[in-house]
């Protein structure tokens, strides 16, 4: 296995190249992000869907007959306004995989009744995001603290519903242009030639790109946020539940490393080892999943801390006390010897675990490569990852995951619980 | 005949090659396990897989099967004697960091874990003391308990989730494929210790499992660990129960209807389908796929292309006895469940072969690239031979392209005319109020 990342201009091309192997998946990450506009967004809502909707010599069902012919896929999905296509097939079919995905990167072709399709299609996805709690208290935990001009902020969703049977072909299609104003970031894992074929590609599709210097990711006025975020949605039976803050920080500062050792004392994402899933699951009931992590930022900008958790309206109160309780006392403690020992074992074991997987391999690649780190930052960050101090990680803790700052968004059967939570939040 | 290999070093017989493993089985206790090599990863998964599921579950006591995974996670008397309160699994995942978790289904129970090559020994012998050692009380029950009901919430908030049990329910009057695998809130509730320790005796034991080692170790490491940890382990019960009803034949159409407030309107529509890995189940999940899967699919494009449903989605898993499968509409504002089923069953008295024979051959491509990706780790490879193990069918699982390929556009028109027979579906009708 062979680890590589190409920082040329516009490119970014990470990859891992595995001898005989017998799959192959590449990544292609744009970041389209401008001002977050509400016609931004709607456009966001079905433009990966377009993409796929045929160029000019293959319609959408041609073209989906082509890659189901290989057994092949594209995915496309678009977060905080970074879009990526994801694209997987046998190493045997990956060659003719590339060639539609050449042939939809340099032909689009957006049709009226593609546009009809696509919209209609978004339209119904988003009635039915609706009643979707943990989508939702997420969305309104991140609303509480990012302008709305963020990316990271999102509109009501009946607004975007509103633009989207709006949009014109015009509007999808200067999207797509933005996609050739912005520098790419490419990852591909496979044997050598596979690997080779995809650089090609990517080489070409990105060599005509004029980076728009004008484009600077949006600077963020935050709004005063509330401790407090409710979202009634009575279907539900559980209430979904974000807690956090934003943090100032980026993966390239001193400080990230020693408070994701931090975080992943508290709240490690997956696995029973956090703080969190030890008592607030094991010890107490109170709910079957609560973990953490560092989320949100990019290469230029600061993200958040967030624990993503859910409680019974019945079990709302004591599992936030529960939770806050065991946020102050990491924040006025710190982390202990035993727990210092274990996760730096933990982190190593993490590192090893990656090689069982080329797929996890290539994404953990990838999001590196998004953050513009070579395979020497890599190296340096995972070095300070296993070099990290107690005492480094007990003073981010103490810096930045102060329970005070801490806010609450909450989305399910809420009206029943209000009065209560309402009540403890001015004391938590 | 296959020759027994077997050597000082431990009492197992080689039953079967099946090119990418080897099935051996230990002389004196029964307990099956599968060599699957993975070379040069640094990373092993070891995977043992009871037979005992839902399907084993008595009235009154749904769910049980999926409490005792839980449990098994709780501390052994070794660890009790040795103070180690959490448990030694849940410490050594604290650890170590390993990954580590559970499932239990229809048919089995399975326990997993992926860690660095140099644990293997340590998570051998946790595996086994689990087998038979754990200590079902109380103290740790009912914090548990508490966890399982969240478990449950978390579901049952889901309207598929309760649209699914429903149907299930009205498909089933004997067999015990009636109930969801977590159970009812109900039969959660009422749980005891001498329960499940009744239902830990029956099952946990050597001749009902399959451990898998699977990732960077070689044939002897395998072998002598395997006999050091699980060769001395008895089997306790000579008879271990099993389902044996009989389904009766379904002579007419049911409804099911769920009612919540809210604004989700899901339309479902339930079938029997043969068990796992007939010639049938194959051709079966191959005709859901046709019907239901991706932007090509039948369904796909005639409801969701033309917006009258959100999206089509559909289960159908690999079960040791006939099961429901069922395909989900979710509909559109203001779009009727009937119109919908019409023009569903409409579709199944129109299919055109023609169309068929070219989404089958899609379809049968990307079940085996699928099967690339997902056997291309450890986990996956882990997680896939698990549903073979509970089936008592390993040797079927080196034939996957062989069974995917023998499926015929003629007998995926037949399935798709069995299974949308009016006369046998049971229709649910999930409704926002």
């Amino acid at each position: 296995m062979i680890k590589t990342i190409d920082t040329a201009v516009n490119l970014n091309l990470a990859t891992i190249t595995i001898p005989q192997c017998a799959i192959a998946k590449g990544l292609i990450t744009v970041d389209l992000h401008e001002t977050n506009s509400i016609k931004d967004q709607a456009v966001f809502e079905c433009f990966g869907d377009l993409l796929l909707s045929g160029t000019s010599t293959l319609t959408r069902e041609e073209l989906l007959d082509k890659l189901n012919l290989l057994g092949s896929s594209i995915d496309t999905h678009i977060t905080d306004g970074v879009l990526t296509l994801e694209i997987s097939s046998t190493q045997k079919s990956w060659k003719k995989t590339l060639e539609l995905v050449n042939d939809i990167l340099t032909n689009p072709i957006f049709t009226a009744k593609e546009l009809k399709r696509a919209t209609k299609l978004a339209f119904n996805n988003l009635n039915d995001e609706k009643e979707n709690s943990k989508a939702i208290a997420l969305d309104a935990f991140k609303n509480d603290f990012f302008s709305t001009s963020d990316r990271r902020s999102s509109a009501e969703l009946q607004t975007v519903q509103t633009m989207l049977v709006k949009l014109t072909n015009k509007d999808i299609k200067e999207m797509f242009a933005r996609m050739f104003t912005r520098p790419w970031v490419t990852s591909v894992t496979s044997d050598k030639p596979a690997c080779l074929a995809f650089a090609k590609l990517v080489t070409k599709q990105t060599a005509s790109i004029v980076t728009d210097t004008n484009f600077k990711p949006t600077s963020s006025t935050p709004p005063k946020p509330q401790k407090l975020v409710l979202n009634d949605i009575p279907s539900r039976q559980n209430l979904d539940i974000q807690i956090g803050c934003p943090i100032a920080l980026k993966p390239g500062d001193a400080e990230f490393a020693a408070l994701t050792f931090g975080v992943a004392v508290l709240a490690k994402w997956g696995g029973f080892a956090g703080r969190l899933m030890s008592i607030v699951r094991e010890q107490e009931g109170l709910t079957y999943g609560i973990y953490g992590r560092l989320d949100g930022y990019s290469k230029v900008e600061t993200g958040y801390f967030r624990i993503e958790t859910f409680f019974s309206p019945a079990q709302v109160s004591q599992g936030l006390q529960s939770t806050f309780r065991e946020i102050k006392r990491i924040y006025t403690r710190g982390i202990t010897d035993a727990e210092y020992t274990s996760f730096k074992i933990i982190m190593e074991t993490q590192l090893i675990m990656r090689n069982d997987s080329p797929v996890a391999s290539i994404k953990i690649l990838h999001e590196f490569n998004k953050l513009g780190f070579t395979i020497d930052q890599i190296e340096a960050y995972e070095a300070q990852l296993r070099s990290v101090t107690k005492t480094e990680v007990t003073s981010a803790i103490k810096k930045y995951l102060d329970p005070k700052q801490m806010i609450i968004s909450a989305a399910g059967p809420t009206k029943q619980v209000t009065k209560e939570l309402l009540a403890l939040s001015t004391k938590l | 005949m296959l020759k027994p290999t077997k050597t000082a070093s431990h009492n197992f017989t080689k039953r079967s090659d099946c090119g990418d493993f080897q099935v051996y089985t230990h002389k004196q206790n029964a307990l099956t396990l599968i060599y699957y090599p993975i070379k040069d990863t640094g990373v092993i998964t070891s995977n043992i897989t009871y037979k005992v599921g839902s399907v084993d579950e008595r009235r009154g006591e749904s769910g049980l099967a999926h409490m005792l995974e839980h449990m098994l996670f709780k501390p052994t008397k070794q660890d009790i004697k040795k103070g180690i309160t959490s448990g030694s699994i849940m410490k050594f995942e604290r650890e170590s960091g390993a990954t580590l978790n559970a499932n239990t289904a229809y048919d089995r129970t399975t326990y997993y874990l992926a860690y660095p090559k140099k644990y293997l020994s340590h998570v051998l012998g946790l595996e086994a003391e689990r087998m038979q050692g754990v200590m079902l009380d109380d103290k740790q029950f009912l914090p548990e308990r508490g966890n399982v009901l969240s478990e449950f919430d978390m579901y049952n908030g889901d309207p598929y989730f309760a649209l699914e049990v429903a149907m299930r329910a009205a498909t089933f009057q004997s067999h015990a494929y009636d109930h969801e695998v977590i159970g009812f809130r109900e039969d959660i509730e009422d749980y005891t210790t001498d329960k499940l320790q009744i239902f830990y005796d029956m099952y946990y034991q050597p001749n009902n499992a399959t451990l898998m080692l699977i990732g960077d170790l070689s044939l002897e490491e395998a072998l002598t660990q395997a006999e050091k940890k699980f060769g001395a382990k008895k089997n306790k019960v000579a008879d271990i129960h099993r389902e044996t009803a009989r389904e009766p034949a379904i002579t007419g159409p049911r409804t099911v209807t769920i009612t919540r407030p809210g604004t989700t309107n899901i339309l479902g529509l339930g079938f029997v389908y043969p068990a796992f890995p007939k010639h049938d189940w194959y051709t079966t999940y191959l005709a859901i796929k046709v019907l239901t899967d991706g932007p090509e699919s039948i369904f796909h494009k005639k409801f969701v292309d033309t917006g009258l449903v959100s999206s089509i989605d559909s289960i159908l898993f690999p079960t040791a006895h006939s099961n429901v499968g069922m395909i989900f509409a979710r509909l559109a504002d203001s779009i009727d469940h009937d119109k919908i089923k019409t023009l569903m069953l409409k579709e199944r008295e129109t299919i055109d072969h023609q169309q068929v024979t070219q989404l089958l051959k899609k379809e049968q491509i990307k079940v085996l690239t699928d099967k690339a990706f997902s056997r291309s780790t450890s986990l996956g490879v882990a997680a896939e031979l698990t549903e073979y193990a509970a089936c008592d069918a390993l040797d079927e699982y080196a034939n996957l392209q062989k069974n995917i390929e023998r499926v015929t556009p003629t007998q995926v028109c037949e399935a798709i005319q069995t299974l949308l027979e009016p006369n046998t579906l049971t229709t649910g009708y999930y409704r926002s109020v």
